[in-house]
């Protein structure tokens, strides 16, 4: 019988439960689905971390190589990310060049990257305008069920975190670089963005981590990345109904607290790997 | 990549560290020739797709999922003969679209998102594999679309991509004639070596010839064969055929039980 009127009215089903504060997986509106996180398994990678949000996940990989600096930088490196939608995540995806979404969700991560200062360029430079380090950061989803940005910019820290370079020295004799496979230092990350999305459902109501469902049935979407010091590092609000202020400083709180549980959750799982 | 303009440009060339490595790196352990890596093998954990499934045998991670059946594209075709026990003719009958994908980090150098034609080879080694074992008759004017993705490549990756491939089919709940199962072989360079079953990452990179069996363990049926490089006499290919087929018969209880256990974790979530 719900599972009929879900499928004919699936807005006035959501209706029911918001009505109670609650929704149909039986989480508050505040609630997050359980998070877990998986570091330093793909052994290519440099770096690698699989995050699961609910049935949302995805998985980040980071390889490390050399390049020259940019002409106009000569003394930083380079953060490409990208992230892939492939089909197998959902069946709404075609296999090809990059679609819309998973544009928009690469762009957004590369701004983390930048108004974050998650890392600092100039630590990737090795030799001024010769030797750069390029980090290639590939975000895959490999269950799509909503709230993908939350996933991938977790993903993508908790791989950073994980990141192993080998020590490089430039032989002056030759002006070539020596690597030593052997000795590997990991990345000195500055600050830690955590990302926090909501939905917004008949212009008024805000729940947080939308499903896959939920997101299609939302009127608006709005992503806010905080950093451990409260500070507002991205605020992603692609159209969509309009917010009030009050609302806005609302979803900050809701944000702040948010960046407490996953720094919590980092840290734990960091503190478990054992030093190779 | 020049004119990609769909994804953020990174520098125009970059080379790995590996290449400039001042210590060269161990080759592979001798060790018995017909030794097989435990697998390890889950069905039914992607929430979005029919059927998938995850396979893990040593370094080799790949995760597979299929979709469908949908409506073909350009399936208004006329009718011919129709084919044994009732099933649509032969113009009508369904297909199988298969794609290998290759993760940007599972090898040793970073390859670009957007696969080459290796991928293509191998995506058609894994429809022709896959085509023996599925019932196509039965869905008409239909596709089925199987998707693998490899994590990570330790090795024998298109035997894992088949098995996994088949594993997934079979959690859709697509009809087919029996599982499909692959082992992947090698054979390092020099007159007289053996061929080793199960090849890790290096011992391919190393090999003068590779292999890649795919059995139908209970109908006792090769469903795929592809093998490349120089590998001496004939008999030392019949050998080679014949340890891979060993060892994929070895390797199907494990999938049986992967199977039993997903089926049972479906029935009891399930409502009632």
């Amino acid at each position: 019988m719900a599972a009929g009127f879900k499928t004919v009215e699936p807005l006035e089903y959501y209706r029911r439960f918001l009505k109670e504060n609650c929704r149909p997986d039986g989480r508050e509106l505040g609630e997050f689905r359980t998070t877990t996180v998986n570091i330093g398994s793909i052994s290519t990678a440099d770096g690698s971390a699989l995050v699961k949000l609910g049935n949302t996940t995805v998985i980040c990989g980071i390889k490390a190589e050399f390049a020259v600096p940019p002409t106009d930088t000569p003394t930083k490196g380079y953060v490409v990310p990208n992230v892939d939608l492939p089909p197998l995540c959902s069946s709404r995806f075609r296999s090809g060049p990059p679609g819309e979404e998973a544009q928009v969700a690469s762009q957004f991560i590369a701004d983390v990257i930048e108004n974050s200062q998650i890392i600092q360029k100039e630590d990737l430079c090795i030799s001024p305008g010769k030797l750069a380090w390029v980090l290639y950061c590939d975000l895959i989803c490999l269950d799509y069920d909503g709230n993908i940005l939350d996933a991938c910019t977790f993903a993508l820290l908790a791989a950073l975190k994980n990141v192993q370079l080998p020590e490089v020295t430039i032989n002056e004799e030759t002006a070539l670089a020596e690597v030593n496979l052997k000795k590997k230092s990991y990345l000195n990350i500055r600050t830690h963005p955590v990302a926090t999305s909501f939905a917004v459902f008949d212009d008024t109501l805000l729940i947080v981590d939308p499903t896959g469902e939920e997101e299609h049935l939302a009127t608006g979407t709005l992503t806010i990345v905080m950093d451990e010091a409260g500070k507002l590092c991205c605020l992603h609000k692609p159209g969509g109904s309009g917010l009030t202020g009050a609302k806005l400083q609302d979803c900050m709180s809701r944000a702040v607290t948010r960046h407490k549980e996953v720094k919590k959750l980092m840290d734990e799982v960091i503190k478990s790997i054992k030093p190779k | 990549m020049p004119g990609d303009h769909r994804r953020i440009r990174g520098p125009e060339e970059s080379q790995p560290p590996q290449l400039y490595a001042t210590e060269e790196e161990e080759g592979p352990a001798d060790r018995d020739p017909t030794r097989l890596r435990p697998v390890f093998a889950r069905a039914g954990l992607l929430s979005q797709a029919k059927g998938s499934a995850y396979l893990e045998a040593g370094g080799t991670k790949v995760l597979c999922a299929v979709s469908g059946p949908r409506q073909a594209e350009g399936s208004d075709r006329g009718s011919g003969p129709a084919g044994a026990g009732g099933e649509a003719p032969a113009a009508l009958r369904g297909r199988l679209l298969c794609e290998f994908r290759r993760a940007p980090f599972s090898g040793r150098r970073r390859r670009a998102p957007q696969g080459g034609c290796e991928e293509r080879e191998l995506a058609l080694a894994l429809q022709e594999a896959l085509e023996p074992a599925v019932r196509l008759g039965r869905y008409p004017r239909a596709q089925l679309e199987v998707s693998a993705l490899l994590l990570e490549d330790g090795g024998s990756a298109l035997a894992a991509a088949l098995t996994a491939a088949s594993l997934a089919l079979a959690d859709a709940g697509v009809e087919m004639y029996d599982l499909v199962v692959g082992c992947g072989l090698s054979r390092a360079p020099g007159p007289a070596p053996a061929w080793l079953l199960d090849p890790t990452r290096l011992e391919e990179e190393r090999a003068a010839a590779g292999l890649t069996v795919a059995l139908m363990p209970v109908l006792n049926q090769v469903a795929g064969l592809l093998g490349s490089g120089e590998g001496g006499p004939t008999e030392s290919w019949a050998e080679a055929v014949r340890l891979g087929l060993e060892g994929c018969q070895r390797i199907y209880p494990v999938l049986q039980q992967c199977l039993v256990r997903a089926a049972r974790q479906r029935a009891a979530a399930a409502p009632p």
